[in-house]
């Protein structure tokens, strides 16, 4: 067998790589981790009880959603500014990440509001201003995924991508303003700001490392993917233009 | 007190099994497309 | 720059009043929608009057899309926009002129809701210096954030739905701060309203901003 056809074997179909592959066992493990720490080992907090496990999930995909958002932004820029495609994929495929953990922050976080709160929903400034980003973020993906020019779509999404995280911040201004200038935020008070030590910090912790682990894999293999549909995209174009040009020879 | 661990249960499934799942749909459509795609442009594997 | 804005601004309100769409079209739909408000809340409970603010900037958002819708529409024909980019003017200068005709008549059909609203919930007016700042302010960010969306969404088959989707969701702040600020005059206490008009100054320089940058990548590709 020559060193050739060994490595066009060895070239598997997919869009792992032996770096995701390393990165994924580490994901896995530390999910369990996270399992095992925030579930088992960690204590029950003093006023919201057991309820605070939910937490460990909660506030780590926040922070990573949020991360996902800066990251469209700031490619965005950098395709509008540098002609990037690189950084194009970037922004894509954050943003579709962040809108995944959106999601999951705003069911974990009404899940974690019924039994602390009573209700499922409120009008809270934070509950409103992610319920707020998930549908800047689901504009984002509805344009950059327009049947449409790849240039088109790309070049409008860009723009879109690059107003997300002054529009998050002047949402979240003022839902803020909405919300304290009629009630004091009262029922926040004992969330996550309360201080927190020892086991519950180290799970809280890991929630961090397991959640960030499964960001970083999703977002290389996702990078990934928009590329391969960017590839097929355009042998599709040429495919077609090829077609086009053998029924006119032959006519 | 038990009520709360349905919350907990419903929650932690949700983030587990919508990561799973996100990740499952990303990896089988990157198979799916890497068929379609020459290797050489595959330039991470 | 101003000149081509003006040029621009010029001609889509020289449409406007031949055509009269808005004022045959949009203005009626705006008043329809506070008549269906009515309906849908009791005008003898104090639901109405207490809501009148919201309801009226609902209106005004709503109907400022269907006059996006037409601001764009009537670029879209005959291969206007390539005319447009050809005309070698100032991309800048056709943002502004185009936010300068919408603004122009969102002005107009807020003055008449206005009046629609005073009528028909029986609204005592009071605090004109913070709703007219206010009025200017919120008409000067819908325009701006709906037309660079406008031209995002332009061209498209999917454009009615687009538009809606993208820039709903990106005016909550101007719909909460315009309504805040309304009901701080309307309830007498205009120091309330002042912080919101300075938020939504930031919203509309931003916009501006964006919009007189963006433009022109945005009218040079498809």
């Amino acid at each position: 067998m020559t060193t050739q056809s060994s490595n066009t074997l060895a070239v598997p179909d997919s869009t792992g790589s032996r770096g995701t592959r390393i990165i994924g066992v580490l994901a896995l493990l530390s999910m369990a981790a996270l399992a095992l720490f925030g579930l088992v080992l960690s204590p029950p907090d003093a006023s919201q009880g057991e309820v605070v496990r939910i937490l460990y999930v909660h506030v780590p995909s926040a922070t990573f959603a949020y991360i996902g958002c800066f990251l469209t932004t700031f490619g965005s820029a950098m395709y509008l500014w540098r002609r990037s495609r690189w950084w194009e994929l970037v922004a894509y495929a954050s943003a579709e990440i962040a809108t995944v953990f959106t999601a999951i922050v705003l069911v974990t976080g009404m899940i974690w509001g019924r039994p602390t709160w009573g209700v499922y929903w409120v009008w809270d400034a934070r509950l409103t201003s992610t319920a707020m980003l998930l549908l800047l973020l689901l504009g984002y993906l509805a344009v950059r995924r327009l049947p449409a020019d790849h240039e088109v779509r790309t070049r409008r999404a860009a723009i879109v991508g690059l107003l997300l995280v002054p529009n998050v911040m002047i949402v979240r201004q003022s839902v803020q303003w909405w919300r304290t200038l009629h009630q004091k935020p009262t029922l926040l008070a004992n969330g996550v700001g309360a201080k927190i030590e020892g086991l519950m910090l180290f799970s809280l912790f890991i929630g961090f490392i397991a959640i960030g682990l499964v960001f970083t894999w999703l977002l290389i293999h996702r990078f990934r993917l928009a590329w391969l549909e960017d590839q097929v995209d355009e042998a599709g174009l040429d495919v077609a233009i090829a077609e086009r040009r053998a029924e006119g020879a032959a006519s | 007190m038990s009520g709360n661990w349905g919350y907990i249960a419903a929650a932690w499934i949700i983030v587990f099994g919508g990561l799973a799942g996100y990740a499952i749909r990303t990896i089988v459509r990157g198979r799916s497309l890497s068929k379609q795609v020459p290797a050489e442009k595959r330039r991470w594997s | 720059m101003l000149h081509d804005a003006l040029l621009i601004a010029g001609k889509d309100l020289r449409l406007e009043l031949r055509s009269r769409v808005a004022l045959n079209q949009v203005l009626p739909f705006a008043l329809l929608v506070l008549v269906l408000f009515a309906f849908a809340l009791d005008p003898d409970k104090s639901a109405l009057t207490q809501a009148t603010p919201g309801l009226y900037w609902i209106a005004v958002l709503f109907s400022a899309l269907l006059a996006l819708q037409r601001s764009f529409a009537i670029e879209a024909a005959d291969g206007n926009r390539d005319a447009l980019r050809l005309s070698g003017l100032d991309p800048a200068g056709i943002f502004v002129g185009k936010v300068l005709a919408v603004s122009v008549q969102l002005i107009v059909l807020e003055m008449l809701l206005g009046i629609g609203v005073a009528v028909l919930y029986t609204t005592r007016i009071e605090g004109w210096g913070l709703l007219i700042v206010t009025s200017v302010i919120a008409t000067a960010s819908i325009a701006a954030a709906g037309t660079l969306f406008g031209v995002l969404a332009a061209g498209l088959r999917v454009r009615e739905t687009l538009l809606p989707l993208l820039l709903l969701p990106v005016l909550a702040p101007v719909l909460i701060g315009s309504t805040r600020a309304f009901e701080a005059a309307l309830n007498g206490s205009p120091s309330e309203g002042w912080p919101w008009v300075g938020l939504m100054s930031v919203f509309a320089l931003l916009y501006i901003v964006a919009g007189v940058l963006g433009f022109g990548p945005l009218l040079e590709e498809s």
